[in-house]
């Protein structure tokens, strides 16, 4: 869907900002790319919808050169959101969220009945919020109304350049897992940028890691990032604790349990099918008897140990 | 134009004396400079004293909205007109003052305000004390605020010291309003460049002082400042001189029309407008539509006249015989104009009839030119005539004060040199035996001025009227000029009419009820007119 | 002493009412054409200062420069050029308005958040289409109050104008100055001068709140 291919921006002076990059996103795909500050992955990013454009190569977005492409006819069908999200002060929710609805000239009550959806996707409920203003909205609102107003058109490609950055730890985390449901569900591609790995590992299918001079290190799934490391940079990147990040992608499934044996049921925690394996491992960390029941709606199913957290690091590994 | 600035510039006559440039820019900046120090010392310790103490932050803020509100010109004239003031430099000085305070308090305000209420705390938290912290934190903050409303003031009253010149004061204004006075636009535009070239220099200058003055941290570097600046300078320069350029390329314009209501001139004396009324409503009594238009000076009206643009005005036969004698004949041609009315009256319609101005029959009414002094003057030293005043100018060089144009007109300054000998140590433009010359006269401003014989407030303000013995007077009889076109028979028997029924006792009295008891001249006309029969 | 000169006189009102009708009728027109010309010469130069970016400092210093001309400087300097009409006084006093308004909407339009403009030009606005919806209205508030402080400067102007006997209010207060010192008239023309500026400053503050309602609901 979204094609760089061997894509360079040097400016006059001489800086290379982007060095030969070459990826794929695929449809339905998230692709996060990450890396240090000044490693030109914003600039990369900026250079998709034609806000940058490149010096070297070419960028295709669903088969077709956008060189060739009028920009502002481009840039309508793709979503962009921005880390301080940039929602118009001066209008409401609901105005903003029809941006480019109103670009492209949808009739009113279509634009209409499609912004409160919308407001309504992101978790906010349209009346109570649908005619405020931006500045009556918490951080976490924003974020959640520029998304809205990104997918308003429901556009095939989304870019985002640190979307969760300006938002408190507490919020961000709840606010990434509804994002990604979202995108899965409308199946839109998506590529983001981030500075921050967890994020990274979290959202993304697959994960572009540059170093400063815009050179592309690794591209691939989280699990293999974290399991294979292509080079020492990306090593150092990830975070010698890259094992405990990977465990966050894993869930908790019935084959990894030992039978519940006749341990007392564990008060608290509880945990269920479904949940990430890194929290069954902190769980796991925190009971004395080193063993953790896990259910499934509502149902005993097994118990989580740290065996069953070894034994499953040390299955052989598949490519993801 | 551009060549005839130049050919004024480099005039030595402009550079000399007390109209010269050097005089003029003396007294401007002397104007501003107390204006400034005055509204200095009352609104910086009060604008800090009300930071300071953080009271009142309403009333500042809307200080400055206020002082937009209300026109410099308007507190100019308030003050000129207010005896214990008078016409003059310190109305003018006054004015600025106080138009000054605003900008400077909210400056002074800010300044102390500024001092961050954190910072404060910090700093008394360390240990130092209300005065260290007043030396060290609030007043070089101050100073860098105060720094930037004193510029904006100081430049500000600079500009409006102009002004001064509209209510008889000195300054570089003074070109600009004796310019349009004698409708000599070169000395307009010469007085147009100096004065915006002292505001544009003096915003430069406190410019510079104002960085110097800012705290370095606060400081804005703009490299792109110079060649705005010299945008500017140049621009400045073409805004002064252009407009006129064109207009000199373009050839006169007129704007009047030909047809349409008769346009009755008339000068900005309260006899000038009860003639024109009278004038007026003798015609529009019947049927003939007439406008009256105040304009300023005999330059204006006499080529409006010719062109026709104005249709009538009334004037005064020997002064505007002699006008007319040397623009037709030369300045230095031999005078024609006489104590003969009969006589003079001819000259006129010799001289006027070629330009397409018709003359009617002259008014037995006659408002001479004439010389006054204080009563209480005349009496300590016995004068009555001129000639007595100047023996006593040989030793006492006096004081002159009159209309603009008088140095030029042969029967004022001149004359009163070349015919009575009169010794005069310099020459204060006000107005034509306006209130401005009185008041000047009144107040020992000035010795002697230049009044009308027919002035009905000269008694009220204590000024007597010496008696022109060697006649340096000519006849001034009411007499008014028409154009050409519109001197029908029926317009020349209306206006005969009014002026017969004219005296100059009858003339004093109207002029009485107009400047003293200041009645509407349309009024007091118009209860001539009917008392007399006339309409 | 002289026969009475009271500085307030309802008589005076009454009896001239239509002269102050007419000169406020004047000044009215005056300050309404000196704005209109202002505000159509200030935005294509808006334009222009802001499509060629690196001239905006040197645009606002010149003008800043041209805004210390004495206004007696500015009239007399026309008068050749429009003659004693009302034209001097209106093409001055538009000048002075257009600095202000430059000044107002250039630094207006710098205020606006570079993130906002980024989000609009991303999103597939046009040039023309930013500057419409987002940053004019933006920049409104300060544009609204350049507005309003030209407004009430030029209301004090036009007083200047009875140089060219073209000066609303003003020809009154020097013709009251002529008039042997006549108070009354030069104090009820100043009276009504300020007011028509107070008048028009209130108005404008209030379709300032009335366009921006945004500015007011900050959380």
């Amino acid at each position: 869907m979204i094609r760089f291919d061997s894509v360079g921006r040097t400016y006059d002076d001489g800086t290379v900002a982007v060095h030969d990059l070459s990826l794929e996103v695929q449809p339905g795909e998230i692709c996060a790319v990450v890396g240090p500050s000044g490693c030109g992955k914003t600039t990369a990013m900026r250079m998709a919808n034609r806000l940058g454009s490149p010096t070297t190569g070419r960028i295709f977005i669903d088969g077709r050169d956008i060189a060739t492409e009028d920009p502002v006819a481009l840039r309508r069908g793709i979503g962009y959101v921005i880390q301080q999200v940039g929602l118009f002060p001066h209008q409401s929710v609901r105005t903003n969220v029809g941006t480019v609805c109103r670009l492209l000239n949808w009739d009113a009550s279509r634009i209409a009945t499609r912004v409160d959806e919308m407001v309504q996707m992101v978790g906010l409920d349209p009346d109570q919020f649908g005619d405020r203003y931006p500045s009556q909205l918490s951080g976490g609102q924003r974020q959640r109304v520029g998304v809205a107003r990104a997918l308003a058109t429901d556009p095939p490609v989304l870019l985002m350049d640190e979307p969760f950055g300006a938002v408190d730890p507490v919020a961000r985390g709840l606010l990434q897992e509804h994002f990604h449901t979202l995108v899965k569900s409308l199946g839109t591609t998506v590529m983001m940028v981030t500075h921050d790995i967890d994020e990274a590992v979290r959202l993304a299918d697959r994960i572009a890691v540059m170093r400063v001079g815009g050179v592309l290190e690794q591209y691939a799934a989280p699990a293999e990032i974290l399991a294979r490391p292509s080079s020492d940079f990306v090593a150092d990147f990830v975070g010698s604790d890259r094992v405990l990040k990977g465990l966050v992608r894993t869930p908790i499934v019935g084959s990894l349990l030992d039978a519940a044996g006749s341990q007392t049921v564990s008060a608290s925690p509880q945990l269920h099918v479904g949940d990430s394996l890194r929290l069954g491992l902190s769980c796991v960390l925190g009971e004395p008897s080193g063993s953790v029941s896990v259910y499934d709606d509502g149902q005993l199913v097994g118990a989580l140990t740290m065996d069953a957290v070894h034994r499953h690091l040390r299955r052989p590994t598949e490519v993801a | 134009m551009i060549g005839q600035l130049f050919a004024w510039f480099t005039d030595p006559a402009n550079w000399t004396g007390p109209n010269g440039i050097p005089t003029r820019l003396a007294q401007h900046l002397v104007m501003s400079g107390l204006a400034m120090v005055i509204a200095i010392v009352i609104a910086v310790p009060l604008g800090m004293w009300l930071g300071h103490s953080g009271r009142k932050p309403g009333l500042v803020l809307n200080l400055g909205s206020i002082g937009r509100a209300v026109p410099t010109f308007a507190v100019l004239v308030i003050l000129a007109s207010w005896d214990p003031v008078g016409v003059g430099d310190l109305a003018a000085i006054l004015a600025l003052a106080l138009f000054a305070i605003p900008p400077i308090l909210v400056s002074a305000y800010d300044g102390i305000r500024a001092a961050d209420p954190d910072v404060v705390d910090a700093a008394r938290g360390m240990g130092f004390t209300g005065r260290q912290i007043l030396r060290q934190v609030e007043v070089p903050l101050s100073v860098t605020y105060l720094a930037s409303g004193i510029r904006t003031s100081t430049v500000q009253v600079v500009a409006t010291a102009s002004l001064a010149a509209l209510v008889g004061g000195g300054g570089l204004g003074r070109y600009v309003v004796d310019g349009f006075a004698t409708q000599d636009a070169v000395l307009v535009i010469a007085g147009a460049l100096l004065t915006a070239g002292l505001a544009v220099v003096t915003d430069l200058v406190l410019g510079r002082a104002q960085v110097l003055a800012t705290l370095p941290a606060l400081r804005v570097r703009k490299s792109s400042q110079a060649l705005g600046i010299g945008f500017g300078l140049v621009a400045v320069f073409a805004l002064m001189v252009a407009p006129s350029a064109l207009a000199s390329m373009r050839g006169s314009s007129s704007g009047a029309s030909v047809d349409g209501p008769i346009v009755i001139a008339a000068y900005s004396f309260g006899e000038s407008k009860v003639m024109a009324q009278l004038y007026a409503q003798a015609l529009q009594a019947q049927g003939i539509d007439t406008q009256v238009r105040e304009l300023s000076s005999r330059e204006v009206v006499e080529p409006a006249l010719e062109a026709g643009d104005v249709g009538l005005v009334p004037e005064y036969l020997g002064t505007v015989t002699e006008f007319l004698n040397k623009k037709v004949n030369g300045t230095s041609a031999a005078a024609v104009a006489s104590g003969d009315v009969e006589a003079t009256s001819q000259e006129l319609s010799k001289l006027a009839g070629p330009l397409g101005i018709t003359v009617f029959t002259p008014s037995p009414a006659a408002d001479q030119n004439a010389f006054a002094v204080t009563l209480a003057f005349a009496k300590e030293h016995g004068f009555k005539t001129v000639s007595d005043l100047s023996v006593y100018s040989h030793q006492n060089p006096l004081l002159l004060g009159g209309p603009p144009e008088c140095p030029t007109r042969p029967f004022c300054q001149p004359g009163l040199v070349s015919v009575y000998g009169m010794k005069l140590s310099s020459f204060v433009p006000l107005d034509a035996g306006g209130p401005l010359t009185k008041q000047s006269l009144a107040q020992g401003k000035t010795d002697v001025g230049l009044v009308f014989s027919s002035d009905g407030g000269l008694g009220v303000q204590g000024l007597v009227v010496l008696d022109d013995d060697k006649h340096l007077q000519t006849a001034d009889n009411l007499v008014p000029l028409i154009s050409s076109s519109i001197a029908t028979p029926q317009v020349r028997k209306i206006l005969n009419a009014v002026s017969a029924a004219l005296t100059t006792d009858l003339l004093v009295s109207l002029n009485k009820q107009v400047d003293i008891d200041r009645k509407d001249p349309a009024v007091v006309a118009r209860a001539f007119l009917v008392a007399h029969g006339l309409i | 002493m002289e026969s009475a000169n009271p500085w307030l006189s309802w008589s005076y009102v009454q009896d001239n009412s239509a002269a102050l009708v007419s000169a406020g009728i004047e000044h009215l027109w005056i300050t309404v054409a000196s704005m209109a010309l202002g505000i159509v010469m200030a935005v294509p130069l808006t334009l222009l200062a802001r499509r060629h970016a690196p001239w905006a400092p040197s645009l606002l210093s010149g003008s800043g420069i041209l805004y210390t001309i004495p206004s007696l400087a500015l009239i007399s300097a026309l008068w050749p050029l429009f003659g004693l009409t009302n034209l001097t006084v209106i093409v001055a006093l538009a000048l002075y308005a257009l600095l202000i308004l430059l000044r107002g909407a250039l630094l207006g339009l710098d205020e606006v958040p570079a993130d906002v403009v980024d989000a609009a030009r991303g999103m597939g606005m046009s040039d023309r289409e930013i500057m419409v919806s987002v940053e004019f209205p933006l920049a409104l508030p300060t544009i609204l109050s350049g507005l309003r402080v030209a407004t009430v400067s030029t209301v004090g102007l036009v007083t200047v104008g009875a140089l060219v006997g073209h000066g609303g209010f003003g020809t009154l207060i020097l013709g009251g100055l002529n008039e042997n010192f006549y108070h009354a008239k030069i104090f009820t023309a100043t009276i009504a001068c300020v007011a028509l500026a107070l008048i028009l400053d209130f108005a404008l503050r209030a379709l300032e709140r009335g366009l921006t309602p945004w500015a007011k609901v900050a959380v």
